[in-house]
């Protein structure tokens, strides 16, 4: 062991082995050296990348290490972008190569589970937002960097929005495909969202599936991999980098992604027969009669009320209606919100007065 | 000794979240957290008819919680690790026919327990059988004067009395038996009715109970119960008037931070219920009382009166509307009522997620109904 501290001593052994063709490893331990061993610290580091067991005796206690198979570490690295020139307002790149520390954590591995493989893979061959962004007038020009990566904005400095965002200096692979969909999905985001969600976002929209999930519980950027915390650090300073050359002071955040153009302009009869020809369309591909679900209203632009027919067993309706929410998202309208018919209270002695007329009860 | 030997300890207007950083760290590793309490009702059903009830948006598929029900859920919850039950949420549960032994048995159970009551029911008898296994019990009260307490709260007149009694007997309970159950009252504030705050508030003086709390009313995200948030503002000097009627072993504790707030919310992700889930009285297992209603199906987990709640918890499902209200896709600013049950969890939790709180760490003694966070 070459560190002092043992659990990151291994956690660099396992690590380099990610990066290698090997597929499992033994890490043969002394009694005191097991002892000072964070196991389940270390498994919940390395998850994405490995499983470990204890094997061994005793006396001479080992770690079995299954390698799992995943994106590529630094294998087929591209040739850096050159370093950014600097600007006014410019946070200096650290000098450092090695990722930075980021709040007091050590150096991170860079694996990503396989959950991200298929949307790593579609960034990497759509690279649009890589290399140098030139300043604009009226607009706030900055970059930060995290390590030798580095991250270039405009900003609005009247709505804080971003306007165009560009990356530089990402040598893996899983580096340039985090950098180049956090630069996709900057663009209309206020700084403060980014600052706030931007890794979740990043997260979010390299993930495949929703409902397959890289941790048994609920994801995070930082629990996903810790890959993540390269977006979710330069998005942090980027609103440091904003505040110090604005003197914005912000931290309220009520970012709402407004509707799309098109659904804005779509009257509501056409709304509700487009929302109706997807749902049925969705219900058949899921062995549904093509009526077991149907939209009946759509309130304030966004909230989708929907009828559920007696036929679904309705214990199958929560999952049922995550899924057609998910679809119409991405087929109709992106900020669609999924609601079935309001249930009136059935207790006699309350009397609900003055309600809304909109709200679409179904008894 | 009393439930309130210091009233410095108990936090009404706050969180407790903090107590527990090993449950939040393992959350941010991503495991799977039982929740530290959970508030749920044995029943939907009421026998009054308060005209600012939340409960009145909660209607879903009622299912009857049966002894042998209930009494498997408190078995599941100690099993996982759930530290407090209070019943509370969507329906009186005092008039359930399985409320005391649910409460015996929880507290059997080592789980702390805890009830929101209107009080009609809670006679000295009752009280005797409860009052030893609860580690709070609030009686809901809106009203200091026994005209405006039927008009407020939907009863007849006679209400009043009967559960000024019930309070006073079980003031003498708990002083006669040196009970460590707290004793509260509560009132739940629409602005147009704060000429009560202060007959309530004297009211609570001569009753003597712990505490009287004053608190906001809660609404839906379409304002259902008409709300206006913006009038708080005038009551402010007739809630601080009530607060100078507290004396050494009576308290009255005004939720600010919630009435101050106006019904806004700091955060869009939700990621309280992890920590803090809802079941309705129709034993249906949601991540919080506002998404009970049949409209909001898709958040629904499953039901105690169908599935045991350990599985319920381990399920797919659980995890999957847990993910949904900590994702991109939720926003608790849109799509949620006012003030809910998580707010102050929530915001706990967000300014953690956003790097504003990179220490956890609770400041003073562990507060008294620690496992109600």
């Amino acid at each position: 062991m070459h560190d002092e501290n043992v659990t990151r001593s291994v956690a660099g052994i396992i690590d380099a082995a990610s990066t290698s063709s090997i597929e499992a490893l033994n890490i043969a331990f002394s009694q005191p050296s097991f002892a000072e061993l964070q196991l389940e610290a270390l498994r919940q580091a390395l998850a994405p990348v490995a499983t470990i067991e204890v094997v061994g005796t005793h006396e001479r206690p080992s770690l079995r290490v299954e390698l799992k198979a995943q994106v590529a570490v630094d294998s087929g690295a591209q040739e850096p972008p050159p370093r950014p020139q600097p600007v006014h307002g410019e946070s200096r790149p650290a000098a450092n190569p090695r990722p930075e520390k980021t709040d007091g954590q050590e150096p991170i591995p860079q694996a990503l589970a396989p959950q991200y493989v298929e949307a790593v893979e579609a960034a990497l061959h759509s690279i649009k937002h890589g290399g140098e962004l030139s300043p604009t007038i009226g607009q706030v020009h900055l970059a930060v960097a995290e390590g030798e990566v580095s991250l270039h904005v405009n900003i609005d400095a009247q709505s804080h929005a971003i306007c165009a965002a560009r990356h530089q200096g990402a040598r893996s692979r899983n580096e340039i495909a985090l950098v180049e969909t956090l630069c996709r999905l900057l663009p209309g985001l206020p700084v403060q969202e980014a600052a706030d969600h931007g890794a979740l976002r990043v997260e979010r929209a390299l993930r495949a599936r929703a409902e397959d999930r890289p941790v048994p519980g609920v994801v995070m950027p930082e629990n996903a991999s810790l890959a993540f915390r390269l977006p979710l650090a330069l998005t942090r300073k980027l609103v440091s980098a904003y505040t110090e050359a604005t003197g914005y002071s912000g931290h309220a955040n009520h970012f709402d992604p407004a509707p799309s153009k098109r659904w804005r302009a779509t009257d509501r009869a056409d709304r509700l027969a487009e929302l109706a020809e997807a749902t049925g369309r969705w219900c058949v591909e899921h062995g549904l009669s093509s009526d077991a679900v149907y939209p009946v209203e759509v309130l304030d632009d966004h909230r989708v009320i929907f009828a559920l027919d007696e036929g679904p067993d309705r214990r199958r309706a929560q999952s049922l209606l995550m899924k057609l929410e998910r679809s119409l998202q991405s087929q109709v309208e992106g900020t669609l919100e999924l609601c079935l018919q309001e249930m009136r209270d059935r207790n006699k002695l309350r009397q609900l007065e003055a309600r809304p007329s909109n709200r679409n009860d179904s008894r | 000794m009393t439930g309130m030997t210091d009233h410095t300890q108990l936090i009404l207007d706050g969180t407790k979240i903090a107590w527990y950083a090993d449950r939040i760290e393992a959350w941010e590793r991503g495991e799977r957290i039982a929740p530290i309490t959970i508030d749920m009702a044995l029943t939907r059903a009421c026998n009054y008819a308060c005209h600012f009830c939340y409960a009145m948006l909660q209607e879903n598929d009622r299912h009857k919680i049966t002894r042998e029900i209930i009494y498997d859920f408190l078995d599941d919850c100690v099993e996982i690790g759930v530290k407090g039950i209070s019943l509370v949420s969507d329906g009186e549960s005092t008039i359930s026919p399985v409320f005391v032994d649910t409460v015996q048995r929880g507290h059997e159970l080592g789980l702390s327990m805890a009830c929101g009551t209107n009080g009609f029911v809670l006679t000295r008898r009752k009280a005797e059988s409860v009052l030893p296994c609860l580690t709070y019990l609030r009686v809901n009260f809106s009203a200091g004067e026994p005209s405006r307490y039927a008009e407020i709260m939907g009863v007849k007149e006679g209400a009043f009395e009967r559960v000024c009694q019930n309070i006073r007997d079980m003031v003498e309970l708990k002083r006669r038996l040196r009970l460590d159950v707290t004793i509260g009252m509560q009132m739940v504030l629409m602005p147009n009715d704060a000429d009560q705050i202060l007959p309530l508030a004297r009211l609570g003086k001569e009753l003597r109970p712990d505490y009287l709390v004053i608190k906001h009313c809660s609404d839906d995200e379409e304002g259902s119960l008409q709300v206006d948030y913006s009038q708080y503002h005038r009551t402010y000097d007739l809630l601080r008037q009530a607060e100078e009627l507290s004396d050494s072993d009576y308290k009255v504790i005004v939720k600010w931070s919630k009435i101050k707030a106006a019904g806004t919310r700091s955060y869009q992700r939700c990621y309280g219920p992890p920590f803090m889930i809802q079941l309705s009285g129709s034993g249906l297992v949601a991540p919080c009382g506002m998404l009970f209603n049949e409209r909001y199906k898709k958040f629904h987990i499953g039901n105690i009166c169908e599935q045991r709640f350990r599985d319920i918890w381990s399920s797919d499902r659980y995890w999957e509307v847990m993910n949904y209200l900590a994702s991109p896709t939720f926003n608790a600013q849109k799509m949620c009522g006012s003030l809910c049950l998580q707010h102050k969890v929530n915001e706990f939790l967000d300014e953690r997620r956003k790097g504003r709180l990179s220490v956890i760490e609770p400041r003073g003694p562990v507060p008294q109904h620690i496992a109600f966070v």
